[in-house]
């Protein structure tokens, strides 16, 4: 898989579709409804995108997107009930992501967790201030990203 | 003789004594009125004259004045049928100066020697008389009499007044006694004038001498500026004391070897065609070559002129040398115009400022150099740093891949594994680890370069991290076949003491993985903890190679590394002390190495201040 900066925008919305239809289809054991929790997630590096999907397809709706760019598009669509955002993203970062997720979607409940590489702290401080409710950070532990997603799903 | 007769002829004679009486008492009285008329002449003469004098404005140019002296002389004296000529002292030129044009001169120049006039010289008056002695030279007319009288005042003269007449009579007393009135009052109106103009002459002085300390001042005034504006400044105090029409500043080049206009300021300054000359050549070369100050009144005509230069009148150049004396450019004054005569003082003005101007041009060169390079410094640093950030970004990027793979495999959903590829895994997640805290550690660098490494003091409860940290080095212990102690002394309860967490983390492995690394199979690593009111003090003791003394000095510093004999050589960056003992002083601790020597062990202890709202006492 290439990095998807040349690929995008449109790119990020084919690579979604087959997603969803791979993860639908390898859990032949859901019902014709899927009623698991949905998570997005957008990152730019596909190794990273590919460990998140290996790591949460077993118990969550899975959606993945390489840039921020169509992402309200993807919201309105799956209305998910995580968004995993990357900060150092092509064209529109995980801040600013952060920041419009968090004013067209007042109402709904739509938590955001950071899992970036930045690990200065006023990128932590950052996160906090645009309304992110998580922040891990790069090489995560498997176990510290299940903890936070179960964590920000109950909440 | 009748008795008539007798009476008749003593009358006639009384009559004719009466009559010569009357004669020579009325020719007595003539001769007073005359007298009288003379003095009255001389009193109204000199009152007029002086009155008129008065009138005068002090600023009238010497030449007018002089004009006008005679004007009034004339005035009085023509009437009385007397010419009359001033000639006046030319300091300038050394000589006497006719003033007053006269017709049918017998000799046609305005100047004379100074030596010409008796009267001058002797401070005497001189009279001629034709027939009875020569005339002096200042007489250009042939007349009955000359006379000449020396205008002094006090100690002073300036020069002589020259009168003459056709008749070669002798002037009389009271003519005499007019004359000499006059003759002061001229004298007098001289006095006042040269008076003024020394007055003039003083403030000026006062003035330039002040602009000239202005001008120094600014000299320097640019010099920690750019060497444009250093230059600039120099040329602008050049122009406003000397008041010529250009100034330019030449610099010479000593890898070119030539001479070329680097600033211009003043009249058509932007006009000005940029020279270029060699050592020696045209009047800046010269100027520079010689190492003296070069002027010519009139440049064009001058041996050094060298042809291609601009047009210019006159020209006053001074070269410029730094303070070991090597040649900087040439400061050139010029008039386009008008030519000038450059005064004494003119020329030592420009002489000192071209030191100062040395001194100033060295400066903004040395500021300029320095400039350029911290300038230069902080580009690479910049660079240095965004490199770093870039590079340990990049290096973290995989090893989330790498441990992400090795965590799904872990997890056996693609399949089972066996006891032997399970352990493997974990191998690899902990290198996974270690590679992540020299990243880390990088990035830690970056940082400190930027500034102080920050911390966030949150409340930690500090036995459980070093009870996690000492289980995850207890692996490494394991592999190594070294025993790890952790001993706690006092009784003091840490579990709420306010410190950055992942900070202490940081240190504590370390510490640990460091003492570890210089440690024999069979060894031991100690932590100790130990705490009073005020400070937490902690101490990882080994048992391994330990340390000379100088090395113990520097072990704090950065890329430090040590290699001991028999090890397995450096590993790591050599960055882990220098980071801890940052974080350390960030919270304010200290933190220092000992040993007993090579071969018996480390010690590195540190302490950090406890807050009191933290630290609680607990029974034992």
């Amino acid at each position: 898989m290439e990095s998807g900066y040349k690929h995008l925008p449109m790119k990020s919305t084919t690579e979604t579709s087959p997603t969803i239809e791979q993860t639908v289809a390898t859990n032949k054991a859901a019902e014709s409804i899927d009623v698991r929790p949905k998570i997005l997630i957008v990152d730019d590096d596909p190794v990273v995108r590919r460990i998140i999907l290996e790591l949460l397809n077993a118990r969550y709706q899975v959606f993945l997107a390489s840039t921020g760019v169509q992402l309200p598009d993807l919201l309105h669509k799956h209305m998910p009930n995580l968004v995993i955002l990357d900060v150092m993203l092509p064209w529109i970062n995980g801040f600013e992501l952060c920041r419009i997720i968090k004013t067209e979607f007042q109402e709904e409940s739509m938590p955001v967790l950071f899992l970036t590489g930045c690990k200065e702290k006023e990128d932590l401080l950052t996160g906090k201030e645009v309304g992110a409710s998580g922040y891990l950070t790069k090489p995560f532990y498997a176990k510290d990203l299940y903890k936070e997603v179960e964590r920000l799903l109950a909440a | 003789m009748s008795d008539a007769a007798i009476l008749a002829a003593q009358v006639a004679a009384l009559v004719i004594l009466i009559l010569v009486n009357t004669y020579y008492l009325s020719r007595r009285n003539r001769k007073k009125d005359h007298a009288l008329a003379v003095t009255g002449k001389a009193l109204d003469a000199t009152v007029q004259f002086l009155q008129a004098m008065n009138e005068l404005p002090l600023g009238l140019p010497a030449q007018d004045l002089q004009e006008h002296l005679w004007n009034r002389l004339q005035d009085i004296l023509r009437p009385m049928r007397i010419r009359s000529r001033l000639w006046l002292l030319d300091v300038g030129w050394k000589t006497l100066r006719g003033v007053g044009p006269l017709a049918g001169q017998k000799v046609t120049s305005q100047h004379l020697p100074m030596g010409a006039c008796p009267a001058l010289s002797g401070k005497r008056s001189f009279q001629h008389t034709r027939g009875k002695n020569e005339p002096c030279a200042s007489e250009q007319f042939t007349y009955g009499k000359h006379l000449c009288i020396p205008l002094v005042d006090g100690r002073e003269s300036f020069g002589v007044l020259f009168l003459a007449a056709d008749s070669p009579k002798p002037w009389d007393a009271q003519e005499l006694h007019l004359f000499n009135v006059l003759s002061q009052s001229i004298a007098l109106s001289l006095q006042r004038r040269s008076m003024f103009d020394k007055l003039q002459e003083k403030i000026s002085e006062l003035h330039f001498s002040f602009e000239v300390g202005t001008s120094a001042l600014s000299a320097f005034d640019g010099s920690t500026q750019s060497l444009k504006e250093t230059t600039d400044h120099i040329l602008d105090a050049v122009l406003s004391v000397l008041k010529v029409d250009r100034v330019s500043f030449m610099e010479w080049h000593e890898d070119e070897k030539v001479l070329m206009t680097r600033c211009t300021r003043g009249e058509k300054s932007a006009e000005h065609i940029p020279l270029r000359l060699a050592w020696g050549e045209g009047i800046a070369g010269w100027t520079l070559q010689t190492g003296e100050a070069y002027w010519a009144e009139s440049a064009m005509g001058d041996p050094h002129f060298s042809r291609g230069q601009n047009e210019l009148a006159s020209l006053l150049c001074v070269p410029v040398y730094s303070m070991t004396r090597e040649p900087l450019g040439v400061i050139n004054a010029v008039m386009l115009h008008q030519t000038r005569h450059f005064s004494i003082r003119e020329i030592q003005f420009l002489t000192n400022l071209s030191r100062l101007a040395g001194l100033a041009i060295e400066n903004a060169r040395l500021h300029h150099n320095s400039r350029e390079n911290i300038h230069h410094l902080n580009e690479v640093n910049k660079l240095k740093s965004e490199f770093l950030s870039l590079v340990s970004h990049d290096l973290r990027g995989p090893l989330t891949g790498i441990r992400g793979f090795a965590e799904i495999l872990k997890q056996q959903t693609m399949g089972p594994l066996r006891p032997a590829q399970m352990e493997m895994l974990d191998q690899l997640e902990r290198q996974v680890e270690h590679q992540e805290r020299m990243v880390d550690d990088l990035l830690d660098l970056a940082r400190m370069e930027k500034g102080r490494l920050s911390v966030f003091p949150t409340e930690t409860d500090f036995m459980q991290l070093l009870k996690e940290e000492i289980d995850n080095a207890s692996i490494t212990a394991k592999e190594r076949g070294i025993t790890l102690n952790l001993e706690k002394h006092r009784t003091l309860s840490l579990s709420k003491v306010l410190l950055d967490a992942g900070r202490l983390r940081q240190v504590v492995w370390n510490l640990l993985n460091n003492a570890m690394k210089f440690t024999p199979e069979g060894g031991q690593v100690t932590l100790k903890v130990a705490a009073d009111h005020d400070n937490l003090l902690i101490e990882v003791h080994d048992t391994g190679a330990g340390l000379s003394s100088e090395t113990l000095e520097k072990v704090f510093e950065r890329f430090f590394q040590v290699t001991p004999g028999g090890s397995k050589g450096a590993q790591g960056l050599g960055l882990g002390l220098t980071i801890c003992r940052e974080i350390v002083q960030a919270h304010g601790g200290k933190i220092h190495a000992s040993s007993s020597g090579i071969g018996k062990g480390t010690c590195i202890r540190f302490s950090l201040p406890l807050k009191n709202t933290i630290g609680q006492d607990v029974a034992a």
